[in-house]
């Protein structure tokens, strides 16, 4: 890894090279933004977790990373001029959703999860939106949150152009809470306020997001490397994603209408066993202790539960029943009464 | 041969007693963008006229050293003739205007990767002139001076940081002893200014914003502090009207596109009208102080850019000379404001559209279609026009010997929504999306109008099966020259849109033509090179503009051979 620091990394939009020790015949040409951090950077001694992401599963298939570096201000247009031109081949951190790019990208199973998060003092105490009511909220321009903030009365957002600029103004006093994209602001605090700051994540619609590789249409074998190397590198891309600070704590349902659906759902298929509300007394059926139970794996293992049941301990299989938007619900209505740990 | 030279001179002079004070006093040089202050691009010149337009021949051309979306004017003071390149501009030009000899180049160095920083392509619209200087404002957020007669660069200063999405396109407009320049762009976030920069020392004279901040008037047509990066920038070319002593200015679209951010999101607007955005602005230019201002879009969820050029002339409004401004929007409507005062004289629509039914004439505001203004959730389906407008910065002119307004067209319609899943330097947002790539009512896409300003209609059309067609100029000869995105160069019958000349510059031409004479021969000259970064806005329409014609840069200039 030393070696790709020294590399001589200058031109914004040309291939680059990073050499490792031995180097394969074969490249694996990554797409990525030369300036981008804590997600991508050409130059200096942190290079961010898609491009040390990329480092890992180019190793891992045999091959040679090579870059084409290009300034992602522009999204739709950085795909378009870099991986739909032929320029690279993967695209890391591109959003897991069929809307974007249409039908001319394929992407790999998601690998991280992302999304917003509220920044406050410690303590910080969130369990809906109705908790920053009131306060003065630093947001950046163009995102979900000053959206969020605009079309609900009672709300007061101080905007600014750039997350890091509103982390400022939060230390600042300038405002109270901020409300930024949970990779930019736990980066900033990581990196510049000694994580002196409490992140939550929240989610709601346009607030949680999964980040998957994109490759060009037609490279299916590629997307099937891929998605078998990026399933392997699971604990690497978690101590990547704390490395870089990235918020990891499951994200807080804000608007309460998905727990409220999913409530709802809990309440009519499960509460017979598991109580109403999932208020039960009988701690092996307290479903408010799963976090405490499964920590960072506890919505993957209800998923799997609830999906294919525990035939063998009574839990029948709800998958025909709920189906995936059902379970969905239920496993956010589930997060919102966990017991803190 | 002389003799003739002379007659036509003669008649030269005669129609240009008879204009007005603003207009079109080009005669045989052509010193200004827009030909001259008042931006009418009609040329007193009669050397070329419909009797031997067919005969027209080209005298010369001259290779711009870059390729795709030209839009560059050429601007002719004495004997040398300047023109800019695309792409920073990569290149300007002084020629002898008489045969192309290139005098002097000067080529700025331009920030590498600048394209990922320009909205809408690396395009350069020309340069303006004055005291011995020329003025280039750059994509990169600078203005510079150059000698006019060496090219030397006696300063540069910046008038924006590019890297905030914000570059500059247009000439600037030259008042007194000022340079005065706005900039495009701002995706990312900026609020609107106009700069006025001392033309010998390069030093800003004022600054105006163009969106009022918290406390100044007009700061509660926006919602929360939505104003600080409310855009609203002059990325188009000024005018000015120096009996008046008034410059003005078209602003953009308000920032961002989700007018949920800036206001009610709906058509009751109430007082979030988000001022001075799709606005016209008369600004005095010795303060820098606003003076009135008129908004065409108000709260604009369209992308309904005020910018279009103001053509200044005096117009017979109800047996009286009243002194007017015109404009095209690209929100449809034809504009005629008293420019004294910004009073709403009319307003008619110049294409199909279908976001309003009308403009009130008591309130100036438009009456909209609520079921054809996007929010957030909700998609409204085929609006007319589309984003880029009924008329987009393709210049038009006014001929004062017909009276009538030539302009380029556009036919597209569109659907638009509030929220889509973006992605922008490793975050994930809801953005506003569209679908561009719908033909308007009738099938063209494109036609070339004249346009009666006082009784506000047509008097005749071309139609054309492709859009963005290029700028006008209009001459004493009874034409109007301009081009088209296949390459075609057209010379057309004035009164009747009848077609007299073409010539084929092997690229599409968007940018406008212009005239000058010069030893006594009058010489056309046309920039031709096809548009590239907005083809992929349209889908399938834009594989069609693409196939038109290949990505080109060259100046071409005609004259009539000598017998």
């Amino acid at each position: 890894m030393k070696s790709r620091a020294t590399a001589a990394v200058v031109a914004l939009t040309a291939s680059v090279v990073l050499a490792g020790p031995a180097i394969p015949a074969e490249t694996l040409r990554v797409c990525a933004d030369p300036d981008n951090l804590p997600f991508s950077r050409a130059e200096g001694s942190e290079h961010g977790l898609y491009v040390e992401l990329a480092e890992l599963v180019a190793s891992r298939l045999g091959l040679r990373p090579e870059y084409a570096w290009f300034i992602s201000n522009y999204g739709r247009r950085a795909v378009r001029s870099t991986l739909l031109a032929d320029r690279c081949d993967a695209y890391f951190g591109l959003p897991d959703d069929a809307e974007f790019m249409g039908r001319s990208v394929i992407r790999t199973r998601p690998f991280l999860d992302v999304g917003y998060a509220v920044i406050g003092p410690r303590p910080l105490a969130l369990s809906s939106l109705n908790d920053i009511k009131g306060r003065r909220v630093a947001v950046q321009f163009g995102t979900t949150p000053q959206l969020l903030l605009a079309t609900r009365p009672g709300f007061t957002a101080v905007t600014f152009r750039l997350a890091e600029e509103a982390m400022e103004a939060l230390t600042r006093g300038e405002a109270d809470v901020a409300f930024l994209w949970g990779p930019s602001a736990g980066y900033f605090n990581k990196t510049r306020l000694g994580g002196a700051y409490a992140i939550v994540p929240v989610a709601g619609e346009g607030l949680q997001w999964q980040a998957a590789v994109g490759v060009r249409k037609g490279q299916d074998s590629l997307k099937v490397d891929l998605d078998r190397v990026l399933d392997q590198l699971k604990p690497e891309i978690n101590t990547l994603a704390d490395k870089y600070g990235f918020p990891l704590a499951r994200p807080i349902e804000l608007d309460g209408r998905r727990g409220e659906i999913g409530r709802s759902l809990f309440n009519q298929h499960c509460s017979h066993c598991h109580a109403p509300n999932a208020m039960s007394p009988e701690p092996t059926r307290d479903l408010r202790r799963l976090t405490l139970r499964y920590g960072s794996r506890m919505r993957e293992t209800a998923y799997a539960t609830i999906m294919g049941g525990r035939v063998d301990k009574g839990m029948p299989a709800w998958k025909d029943m709920l189906g995936e938007e059902g379970i969905q619900h239920v496993l956010g209505f589930l997060e919102s009464v966990q017991r803190a740990p | 041969m002389r003799a003739l030279a002379t007659s036509f001179l003669a008649t030269a002079l005669l129609v240009t007693g008879l204009v007005s004070s603003v207009g079109a006093q080009t005669g045989g040089a052509w010193a200004v963008y827009g030909g001259d202050n008042a931006n009418t691009r009609y040329s007193t010149l009669t050397q070329i006229n419909a009797s031997n337009v067919g005969r027209l021949k080209v005298a010369w051309a001259l290779q711009l050293g870059s390729l795709r979306s030209q839009e560059s004017t050429p601007i002719v003071v004495g004997d040398l003739l300047y023109v800019t390149s695309s792409h920073g501009p990569k290149n300007v030009f002084a020629v002898d205007a008489r045969t192309g000899e290139v005098r002097w180049r000067y080529s700025p160095e331009v920030p590498a990767g600048i394209e990922q920083y320009a909205c809408c392509d690396v395009n350069n619209r020309g340069v303006a002139h004055a005291n011995g200087k020329i003025f280039v404002a750059r994509l990169d957020g600078h203005l510079a001076a150059l000698d006019a007669r060496t090219g030397k660069e006696l300063w540069k200063s910046q008038v924006i940081d590019h890297t905030s999405g914000s570059i500059i396109t247009s000439p600037p407009t030259i008042v007194k002893n000022l340079v005065i320049t706005g900039f495009g762009g701002g995706e990312f976030g900026v609020r609107g200014y106009i700069t006025a920069f001392d033309q010998n020392t390069g030093r800003e004279v004022w600054k105006l914003y163009t969106v009022p901040a918290a406390g100044e008037p007009g700061s509660d047509t926006w919602k929360g502090d939505s104003w600080k990066f409310g855009g609203g920038v002059a990325w188009h070319i000024g005018s000015y009207d120096p009996a008046l002593n008034l410059l003005y200015y078209g602003t953009s679209n308000p920032a961002p596109w989700g007018a949920a951010i800036r206001g009610n999101d709906s058509s009751n607007i109430g007082q979030f009208t988000n001022l001075y955005t799709a606005s016209t602005l008369a600004i005095n230019p010795d303060t820098g102080k606003l003076v009135w201002h008129y908004q065409h879009t108000p709260h604009d969820a369209w992308d309904y850019d005020g910018v279009n050029e103001l053509v200044l002339v005096d117009l017979d409004i109800g047996g009286q000379k009243t002194p007017v401004a015109l404009k095209a929007d690209r929100n449809g409507f034809f504009y005629v404001l008293d420019r004294r005062n910004g009073k709403l004289l009319s307003a008619d629509k110049f294409v199909d559209l279908n976001w309003a039914k009308s403009i009130d004439m008591a309130t100036g505001r438009p009456v909209e279609n609520a079921e054809k203004r996007p929010r957030l959730g909700f998609r409204a389906k085929d609006i007319c026009p589309n984003l880029i407008g009924g008329k987009n910065w393709m210049p038009m002119s006014y001929s004062f010997q017909t009276g009538l307004v030539y302009l380029p067209t556009m036919n597209l319609c569109m659907d638009m929504e509030g929220a889509q899943p973006q992605y922008k330097r490793g975050a994930f947002y809801l953005a506003v999306e569209f679908d561009l790539g719908k033909t308007g009512p009738g099938g063209h896409l494109g036609e070339v109008i004249a346009w009666d300003p006082v009784k506000q209609q047509k008097v005749w059309g071309n139609k054309d099966e492709l859009p963005y067609l290029g700028g006008m100029l209009s001459t004493a000869g009874g034409l109007v020259f301009h081009g088209d995105l296949k390459g075609w160069f057209k010379a057309l019958d004035a009164k009747t849109g009848s077609m007299l000349w073409k010539f084929n510059t092997g690229s599409g031409v968007s940018a406008a033509p212009m005239t000058y004479e010069l030893g006594g021969k009058q010489y056309l000259a046309v920039v031709s090179g096809r548009t590239f970064a907005i083809p992929a806005f349209f889908g399938p329409i834009g594989e069609k503009m693409v196939a038109a014609s290949a990505e080109g840069g060259t100046l071409f200039v005609f004259e009539l051979p000598t017998q």
